[in-house]
């Protein structure tokens, strides 16, 4: 079963990225209107909005959040990036999109750039850790030409070269990509990776045996398997997010529908959950309780955002067997 | 496998803003934060405007049975048997495993109980419906619990299993006893309309004997021979002893279930019944009672059960029950009980998945994340990577928390956790400006340069101030200071003070030369040394040596030449200092000098 609760957003315009921090307790919003907002969860477990900040001439596209070890001096011990809709320093075009290495990667920070270009930054000063495997990031297009060959791109980092190299190429992947996210990797022997495209796609890729021995300046070779291809939002998909545990993928989609992936104990990938928003005419449902915005007019007081009410099921309400 | 899509859960949210498009970000490990995406167009933006207000977000949650306060109590006390069991089958002998697996059970299945007794307790002030579903939800689960003990786990002998299912049934359905004691508290037993109802539905759950067969020939004989034609009731009572088949059939309203009706037939045909046969019966009561069409949920996981397949009563289990405790301590007792038998061979993996979301439920939870740790030290290498994983995300509220995650850690030996953590906390000390704090979460953490860079702002505040922040830590640091350069030369630099105090001042003064010509520290605090040294070169007792008087010397000559060279190119960076140092800079040459002559004096004496 499902409970949701509304928090007012305060933005004027679209929201286009939310973004927790670390402890999940903690969030960024940025939106059309130009600013970031950041919400802090209080004791009653509402959202509050504490920081509100406009700084850009432009849409606020991305937020993200930096792991808390890194980050010092500022107030709360907190610190959040944010990239305007043009101009980053280095960036004459477009930032789609911004995420922040793993820990144990110091502090760095990947952009891509509508221009094709992506820039890897690194804060030098942070202690370099040892490292168990080579950084990795994956890179996808959203190049609408589908004769082009394969989407989705794995660089890998030589810390003898310093450089970064191409060591895979997603040919099964050849539609736009406008999302993708590396599972956090929580003791599995191999990466897992969800991808945005005009389906939603659950890679794995296994670094073969040889990988493991000592010779550092060999490239990874991966065994690339597709665990699964869903084409339950029959249309294009947007974002794909993974939870904390690497166990749970949200898609979310044209049709407007965020859908819920997970994998059974065989490693078969599954929808368990579809969630749409729907469109009410009557409001006096008392099953929703600030459910619909004109319902939370009535209620009053703007108390009722941390009233949970029960999403109804529109389908089968039993919980599907995940094995 | 199940159709993919059509078979999930389909949840609406009903905002029309959210209805056009909306997106959904993943915090944590089960919290969604859904918005909506697309931007309208212009003309819809006019026409909505005065009604759609402020963008809003929803906050989506799954909600499992495990948060009421019913299910806190199961947790909190089924952890412990758990643990226990999986301590004990690890030690036991394989012959040992079963009578402590049906012990076990027996705890878990006397839990559910003590929670049923309490919901019905707590009835009053609560949600009725509320407390009606957990009650009910609570009773499946004894019963099918129940169920998987008698069939799965304490197996008797020869595989005969009737009498423990008569008890079931008994136990379970108390329908008929409660018909009697209402029968037997009337005037006129035999009056009352229960009556003969409690006499089928008794007999239907009578005890079996072992001479049941030469009973139920004599039965037979005298039913023939008519001895009952007098009263109807009489003959019904002896038909079902002789278990015929439309007798019993024709009771069926008397009889809640299909198992019910299973067991009460099978008690008067075939009482030797072996499991294996269990599921022919089955079918057949639930064919008589009305086919497949009539079945629940419930039902499923029940001749699942009786099928004798552990993979499908899983399944079922999931079906019926809205929470991962069942299915998690289920898997959990048949992965122990059949663990060698070929063909059950996807029980571990299971075990362990189940096990797994059962404590990714409860990590997730404010209060119940230590309970969700130990089920994952039983959970192989995801269930540790998982713990560690969330003993990092725990918020650091306070201080008992922090020492609560880092006593975890440490009894797990997840030293980079400990670092982690501690690291993190220095930071957040750091930015409220606790320096001695700092220090200390820096040395836990180990963290060379963090606390380099703490010693040096502790000196810098006490070149500027005259005094040391909290001056009872450094004192204590013990070996930790040997972490770093600047740290050493702190702690060095507090044992000198506390020498000086002591009216150590020999060794006072020998530490105070080493500090200097050690190049331990840093160049903006010589001036500072130079200052220290000055009454100990001043002392009625030469405490500084003629060797050590020429390193002083020449530490304040380098210092000098710095200090032209800098005020040449510009201000300088300690101007209170370095302003009083050169005040006091002709006094310290004399002190030097005389202490020279003193000390070459005194040392050639003693030698001769």
């Amino acid at each position: 079963m499902f409970v949701a609760k509304s928090v007012n957003a305060e933005h004027k315009d679209l929201i286009h990225d939310v973004s927790f921090d670390f402890y999940g307790k903690r969030m960024a919003t940025c939106s059309s209107d130009q600013s970031v907002k950041i919400w802090d969860l209080n004791e009653d477990g509402e959202w509050v909005c504490t920081a509100s900040w406009k700084t850009h001439c432009g849409s606020v596209w991305k937020v993200t959040w930096a792991h808390p070890e890194f980050v010092s001096g500022s107030g709360n011990g907190i610190h959040s990036t944010w990239i305007k809709r043009a101009g980053l320093v280095d960036s004459r075009t477009s930032v789609m999109d911004v995420k922040f290495a793993p820990k144990i990667q110091g502090l760095q920070l990947a952009t891509c750039s509508a221009g094709g270009v992506v820039r890897i930054y690194e804060a030098p000063d942070v202690m370099n850790l040892n490292q168990l495997h080579a950084p990795m990031i994956a890179v996808g297009s959203d190049d609408p030409n589908s004769g082009s060959g394969g989407k989705v791109f794995i660089y890998e980092f030589s810390a003898n070269t310093h450089k970064w190299t191409k060591v895979e190429t997603l040919l099964t992947v050849t539609e736009p990509v406008h999302d993708l996210s590396f599972a956090p990797n929580l003791g599995r022997s191999y990466h897992l990776l969800g991808i945005a495209t005009k389906d939603v796609r659950i890679i794995t890729l296994k670094p073969t045996k040889e990988d493991s021995t000592q010779n550092q300046s060999s490239l990874s070779i991966f065994e690339v398997r597709q665990a699964g291809q869903f084409d339950d939002h029959g249309s294009t998909v947007w974002r794909v997010c993974w939870n904390l545990t690497g166990t749970i993928l949200a898609s979310s989609g044209d049709d407007g529908c965020v859908r819920l992936w997970k994998a059974n104990y065989l490693d078969i990938w599954k929808c368990i959950s579809t969630l749409r928003g729907e469109a009410v005419e009557n409001v006096t449902d008392a099953g929703t309780t600030g459910g619909s915005l004109q319902q939370s007019g009535a209620t009053g007081s703007g108390h009722n955002t941390a009233r949970y009410f029960k999403l109804a099921p529109t389908a089968h309400p039993a919980h599907v067997p995940w094995h | 496998m199940n159709m993919v899509s059509k078979n999930s859960g389909r949840w609406s949210i009903k905002d029309p803003v959210i209805a056009k498009d909306m997106h959904g970000v993943i915090g944590g490990i089960s919290t969604l934060m859904v918005f909506p995406h697309k931007a309208h167009s212009e003309a819809e933006k006019e026409t909505q405007s005065k009604t759609e207000g402020p963008v809003k977000m929803y906050q989506v949650e799954s909600f499992s049975w495990l948060w009421s306060r019913q299910a806190r109590k199961l947790i909190n006390e089924s952890v412990g048997t758990y643990l226990s069991l999986q301590a004990a089958v690890k030690e036991a002998e394989p012959d040992e495993c079963k009578p402590l697996l049906v012990k076990k059970c027996r705890e878990y299945r006397s839990m559910i109980q003590a929670c049923v007794e309490d919901v019905n307790m707590s009835q009053e002030c609560e949600d009725q419906e509320e407390i009606k579903a957990c009650g009910q939800l609570l009773y499946k689960m004894e019963l099918i619990l129940s169920l998987i003990e008698i069939l799965f786990i304490d197996i008797k002998p020869g595989g005969l299993v009737l009498g423990q299912l008569v008890m079931w049934i008994r136990v379970h359905f108390t329908q008929c006893i409660e018909k009697k004691n209402e029968a037997m508290e009337s005037d006129h037993p035999h009056l009352h309309p229960a009556y003969w109802e409690a006499v089928y539905g008794g007999v239907s759950v009578a005890e079996f004997t072992v001479r049941w067969q030469h009973w139920q020939s004599e039965c037979e004989r005298r039913l023939q021979e008519g001895h009952f034609t007098t009263c109807h009731q009489l003959q019904t009572v002896c038909k079902i002893l002789c278990g015929n088949q439309q007798t019993i059939n024709s009771l069926i309203d008397l009889m809640d279930t299909w198992y019910h009706l299973m067991v009460s037939t099978l008690l008067f045909t075939c009482p030797t019944v072996k499991l294996f046969r269990l599921h022919n019966a089955a079918q057949d009561a639930i064919t008589s009672i009305g086919g497949e069409q009539r079945t629940t949920p419930l039902d499923n996981v029940l001749l699942a059960a009786m099928e004798a397949d552990t993979h499908q009563v899983i399944k079922e289990c999931q079906q019926v029950l809205d929470n991962t405790w069942f299915t998690a301590h289920v898997t959990d007792l048949l992965c122990h009980t059949m663990g060698q038998k070929t063909g059950q061979k996807f029980l571990p993996e299971l075990r362990e998945s189940l096990l797994l979301d059962y404590a990714s439920v409860l990590v997730s939870h404010s209060s119940l994340w230590q309970v969700g740790i130990l089920y994952l030290d039983h959970c192989g290498a995801s269930g540790i990577a998982m713990s560690q994983m969330v003993l990092q995300r725990l918020p650091l509220t306070d201080d008992s928390c922090v020492h609560k995650i880092i006593q975890m850690a440490s009894d797990r030996n997840f030293d980079s956790i400990i670092v982690g953590v501690c690291r993190i906390m220095g930071r957040r000390a750091l930015s409220q400006g606790r320096l001695g704090s700092a220090i200390w979460w820096g040395v836990r953490s180990r963290d060379a340069a963090f606390t380099s860079h703490l010693a040096h702002q502790i000196l810098h505040k006490y070149v500027a101030e005259g005094r040391f922040e909290s001056s009872q830590l450094l004192d204590h640091l013990g070996p930790a200071m040997l972490l770093s350069d600047t740290l050493t030369f702190l702690g060095k630099y507090r044992e000198f003070h506390m020498m000086y105090q002591d009216g150590n001042f020999q060794d006072a003064a020998t530490l105070l030369v080493s500090l200097i010509s050690s190049k331990l520290a840093p160049e903006y605090f010589w001036p500072v040394l130079l200052l220290d040294a000055l009454p100990l070169l001043k002392s009625e007792e030469p405490v500084i040596s003629a060797e050590q008087t020429y390193e002083l010397m020449y530490c304040l000559h380098n210092l000098h030449n710095h200090t032209c060279k800098r005020g040449k190119q510009g201000p300088l960076e300690n101007e209170v200092a370095s302003s009083a140092f050169i005040e006091k800079e002709r006094d310290i040459r004399l002190a030097l000098s005389n202490n020279l002559a003193r000390a070459i004096i005194h040392e050639g004496s003693i030698e001769n």
